[in-house]
């Protein structure tokens, strides 16, 4: 898994990286278990501050997408995330929310929004399937 | 919006209150007050001849205030400044070396002056940074005399670092180079770093707290975060006069089109959408903002409160206009 961080956006580096690996965990290209870079070894990679990492890699882990293993460093969470099912579903819906109105701001049709959203979910969904069939 | 004031002086690395210097007629540092918590790293920003130079160099004791106070790991740098020095590595703007030593021999030469110096940590930086040990100075490359600043400034494992224009002159790869050995040595616990840079984008990779300088004051001090949150650029179509707009509560810069108008507000909130709102400007486009747009538009809008720059800025104005 590569990360790409733009400091120039307006979106903080730390909330790039939390998305960016849960993108990596949607798409399969991290899987249950695998392990992450260290904090300092990803500052470094990214030349980025390991204050910066250290908090991603916290509020991921407070979100169970991540956890630590004490003295073996820092994996992907299993089975999905721990966080309920209602919570999982509002998260999602926030950000949908956001998506939908820049839509409507762009003057889109709503029709062409959803095909829009049917297409990319069938693109992330055949990604992973094909990461899982190639047997990673 | 000054995050770092919550910290008391045992918890800062560096508190000066009220630093002031002259140079004859020329106040280069006017009246700053600033604080830097332990173990953070605080990216000081502004334009060439901000007064970061001199404000760096009366920390470090080159240069005596003509008002003011230090307070540097805890001590007043007036009556403990060599023993506040032995925990202090400081990086040059002009990286001063002495052309005709030797890598090897300037090592020698300048651990003669720390007890502290750590031949472990010298030798594993003098490997990571794959210095030639046998070349004079004046024959390096200047990423490799920026590397031996930086070595020096290291090897005796200080509590604070001071960088003054640490990649200035150095290309992409060595500047990348630099800073990556940088952020290695952030990664060790307690250690404080103040760099001076404008360079924005290092800036943002690596400041926990960036101070906007210009013209010996310091604008404004906060995390890059809070900075990016707390400011926008709106855009909408053109209706209301420019005038009025003005008047908007944090207005920095307006940017103006022949239909389409930008506004750059700090303190960015519901109140300012309520207040465009009754002006006539509906649901406009938020635009987050860099750090860079955000330094330039605090440094013009404070610059031309000081009558010292234009009004507001036009862009795209046709030729007829």
């Amino acid at each position: 898994m590569f990360i790409k961080i733009d400091p120039a956006n307006g979106l903080p580096i730390y909330l790039q990286i939390m998305n960016q690996v849960k993108t990596a965990i949607a798409l399969g290209r991290l899987q249950p278990e695998e392990a992450l870079p260290s904090v300092r070894q990803l500052a470094m990679d990214l030349a980025v501050n390991p204050n910066t990492i250290a908090r991603a890699y916290l509020d991921l882990e407070h979100e169970g997408v991540i956890y630590k293993r004490a003295g073996q460093g820092t994996f992907v969470s299993g089975q999905g995330v721990e966080m309920s099912k209602r919570e999982r579903m509002k998260l999602f819906n926030e950000f949908l929310e956001k998506s939908l109105v820049e839509g409507i701001h762009l003057g889109l049709d709503p029709a062409e929004m959803k095909s829009s959203f049917d297409q990319q979910l069938e693109r992330i969904i055949l990604s992973r399937q094909g990461q899982k069939d190639r047997g990673r | 919006m000054n995050g770092l004031n919550r910290w008391e002086s045992g918890d800062c690395a560096i508190e000066v209150e009220n630093l002031t210097r002259h140079f004859d007629d020329l106040i280069a540092v006017d009246g700053v007050n600033l604080q830097v918590p332990r173990g953070s790293v605080l990216g000081l920003l502004g334009v060439n001849g901000a007064g970061k130079s001199t404000l760096i160099k009366m920390l470090m004791g080159h240069l005596r205030p003509s008002a003011g106070n230090i307070r540097i790991l805890g001590r007043d740098l007036k009556k403990e400044q060599l023993e506040i020095r032995r925990r202090v590595g400081y990086v040059s703007e002009n990286r001063y070396l002495y052309e005709w030593m030797t890598v090897e021999e300037i090592l020698r030469f300048t651990q003669a002056f720390h007890e502290n110096w750590a031949e472990e940590k010298a030798r594993e930086l003098v490997e990571r940074f794959t210095l030639p040990m046998k070349k004079k100075i004046r024959e390096l490359s200047r990423g490799n005399r920026a590397r031996v600043c930086l070595l020096l400034a290291l090897a005796y494992n200080p509590e604070l670092i001071l960088l003054d224009e640490p990649t200035t002159g150095l290309d992409p790869i060595v500047r990348r180079d630099f800073l990556e050995n940088i952020i290695w040595e952030i990664g060790q616990e307690g250690r404080t770093v103040l760099f001076s840079s404008h360079i924005v984008e290092e800036i943002e990779r690596i400041a926990d707290y960036v101070a906007i300088m210009d013209n010996g004051r310091i604008l404004s001090v906060s995390t890059v975060e809070a900075l990016k949150q707390s400011h926008r650029r709106v855009r909408f179509s053109s209706t209301g006069n420019q005038t009025e707009l003005a008047r908007a509560p944090g207005l920095l810069a307006i940017y103006q089109a022949r239909h389409e108008s930008i506004l750059t507000l700090q303190g960015f909130g519901e109140e300012s959408l309520r207040w465009l709102e009754s002006h006539g400007v509906h649901q406009p486009e938020l635009l987050p903002m860099s750090l860079e747009e955000i330094f330039v538009d605090s440094v013009r809008a404070r610059r031309r409160l000081e009558g010292k720059e234009d009004r507001w800025e036009v862009r795209y104005a046709d030729k007829g206009d």
